[in-house]
């Protein structure tokens, strides 16, 4: 426990009382700032995903190397966005883009002949889930996954 | 999720117990009061836990994946160990006298009320987006996921990890992937809790290293106006709940600084090195640590490399036999994009506009270190130590504004994304520098007075 009290000279007492208030004008501008900010839920809808894959969750064994096809254009940010966020879902699966694994992601953004789809790139629909996802089983086995 | 909150607790408790001889060694000493060893204890505690515990992690998923459990069994065994050497110690040394300071008082308030509203602030993220920023969930918490399945673990480096980046350092991956790994929940089912509360940590022990270890070296109240500077800077606090590595490197960058500040090279070295295999940025850290030891500190810089050895050895073997080789950084085009000076602009603009962005709205940080400094007016007590730090400081500046130059990426692309995060990494060494360049506050105490005796 301290045993003496002391004071700073008024110079530095007004010095730090004007450092704290600062310090609380900054904290304040970033709650300001924060709150306006954080009005976008989820913008890339990552949490979205466990419901939307749950029926491909149940299906691929988790040590798989899963294809990839998708109706966006390669790359876009859309696609990585859609891409990425189905990756980290699928995880510890290894989604990698293409189509030449034995099973592969269909993950469309617009309804459509999904099965069609699949024949183009000579892979088998085994099932679609809905809302734009489908599960194909391709004719390439790789090997095992590593 | 009990589970995965209990591995973390233990990283937290073993990384407290390893440091306790350094709380004990500062706690003795005169004129500093209980709590900045106690602060710089627990910062650098849970810096060193989560990062010695991730390394530990990585080492028995590589090693013996199939048998993960030998790595919370090797911790609760050295766990035991510490303790019974701090009981068998006894307590530590009670503390030299000091006297008590009203305004620092005030002062600490001011900092648990901007805590507590930058805390508020991140509830919000949390809430709306609990899978963080981009980075979160394409890189750091992917990779994660990855190694929370010891027998797949090696997919957090494969070549066929497209579109993100399978070379960077494993230490936030492996330090969330320890506690999903035994927090019994599938590995598709994993919670966003966990993440979160890493984030949160690194940040808390970021502040409170940088709070302590100031208050110990340059006195309480240029500790507490560290603290006040960094709890109001917008971007680092914005940078949190993104869930991405910037906070974590700042943490082992700041604390690196603070204990080469306070004469501890191999405790500097440790955490420079768990900046290293946080990432990349830490691995120039190291290096530009190092060069500034070598001319300002010649005595320290082999105990510093000492302290290194863990965080840039498992760095090095993973750069070297395990991730891809995929950086273009240094190959064709390197030198002409150095003395491309279209590019210059852009990166020097864009670090500027970063730095003078540290704040919100019209608010900038440094004022807070500016009203302080007016305070107690310019004086610098050892040129040595404001000039490694200083230098330090514009060394990393210097060095993360060639990274960006040299970059095969689109510059503005590159300096728009990354500029913001680098500067947030940097701030905190700043910031320690600018106290080596003013008197401490405790010099200008006026008066003090005995507290009145009870009548008997």
């Amino acid at each position: 426990m301290p045993d003496s009290t002391a004071v700073y000279h008024p110079r530095l007492k007004a010095a730090l009382v004007a450092a704290a208030l600062l310090a609380l004008w900054g904290a304040l501008e970033n709650f300001k700032i924060e709150s306006q900010v954080n009005r976008l839920h989820d913008p890339y809808m990552v949490n979205d995903q466990p419901r939307r894959l749950t029926g491909v969750i149940g299906i691929v064994p988790r040590t798989a190397i899963v294809g990839y096809v998708s109706d966006l254009p390669d790359n876009s940010t859309a696609w990585l966005a859609i891409f990425n966020s189905a990756r980290y879902t699928l995880a510890p699966r290894l989604l990698v883009d293409g189509t030449d694994r034995e099973w592969v992601l269909g993950n469309f953004t617009k309804p459509g002949d999904y099965p069609g789809v699949g024949r183009e790139h000579g892979i088998e629909m085994v099932q679609d889930f809905g809302d734009g996802v489908a599960l194909y089983r391709g004719t390439a086995h790789p090997g095992k996954a590593k | 999720m009990i589970a995965a909150f209990a591995t973390l607790i233990l990283a937290i408790a073993l990384g407290c117990a390893a440091v306790e001889p350094l709380y004990r060694c500062f706690a003795s000493h005169a004129r500093t009061p209980r709590w900045p060893p106690i602060l710089l204890a627990a910062g650098a505690g849970t810096l060193f836990g989560l990062g010695a515990t991730s390394i530990l992690y990585f080492l028995v998923v590589l090693s013996i994946p199939r048998f993960p459990l030998a790595e919370p069994i090797i911790e609760v065994a050295i766990l035991v160990w510490l303790i019974y050497r701090f009981v068998r110690r006894g307590k530590p040394e009670s503390n030299p006298s000091h006297a008590r300071i009203a305004s620092n008082l005030a002062v600490a308030a001011a900092l648990l009320l901007a805590l507590l509203l930058a805390t508020a602030a991140m509830t919000k993220s949390w809430d709306l987006n609990s899978q963080g920023g981009w980075d979160a969930w394409t890189i750091w918490n992917l990779r994660a996921k990855f190694l929370a399945s010891p027998a797949l673990a090696a997919r957090a480096w494969s070549p066929l990890l497209s579109n993100t980046h399978p070379e960077y350092p494993l230490l936030l991956s492996a330090a969330i992937a320890r506690c999903w790994a035994f927090s019994g929940d599938a590995p598709e089912a994993v919670s966003d809790a966990v993440p979160i509360a890493i984030a949160y940590l690194f940040f808390l022990a970021l502040m409170a290293a940088v709070t302590g270890g100031v208050a110990i070296a340059r006195g309480r109240a240029a500790g507490l106006v560290a603290g006040l500077t960094l709890a109001s800077s917008a971007a680092l606090l914005h940078e949190v709940p993104s869930q991405y590595a910037d906070v974590p490197i700042a943490a082992y960058m700041a604390c690196a600084a603070v204990f080469t500040l306070l004469n501890r090279p191999i405790w500097a070295g440790v955490f420079a090195g768990f900046a290293a295999w946080t990432k990349d940025e830490g691995a120039l850290y190291c290096v530009l640590l190092l060069a500034l030891l070598a001319i300002f500190r010649r005595r320290d810089a082999p105990r510093a490399i000492l302290g290194m050895l863990p965080g840039a050895l498992i760095f090095g073997v993973f750069k070297w036999f395990l991730a891809p080789h995929v950086t273009a950084q240094f190959g064709a085009g390197t030198i002409a994009r150095l003395t491309d000076t279209g590019r210059w602009g852009v990166v020097l603009g864009g670090v500027t506009s970063q730095i003078v962005s540290l704040g919100g709205g019209w608010f900038h940080p440094i004022l807070v270190l500016a009203a302080y400094a007016i305070g107690v007016r310019l004086r610098v007590d050892s040129p040595r130590d404001a000039y490694l730090f200083t230098a330090l400081a514009a060394a990393i500046l210097a060095g993360y504004s060639i990274a960006l130059v040299t970059s095969p990426n689109d510059v503005l692309w590159q300096t728009n994304t990354a500029a913001g995060r680098l500067i947030l990494q940097w701030w905190p060494l700043a910031v320690i520098a600018g106290m080596l360049w003013l008197r401490p506050a405790e010099e200008l105490v006026v008066e003090a007075a005995q507290p009145k005796k009870k009548r008997r």
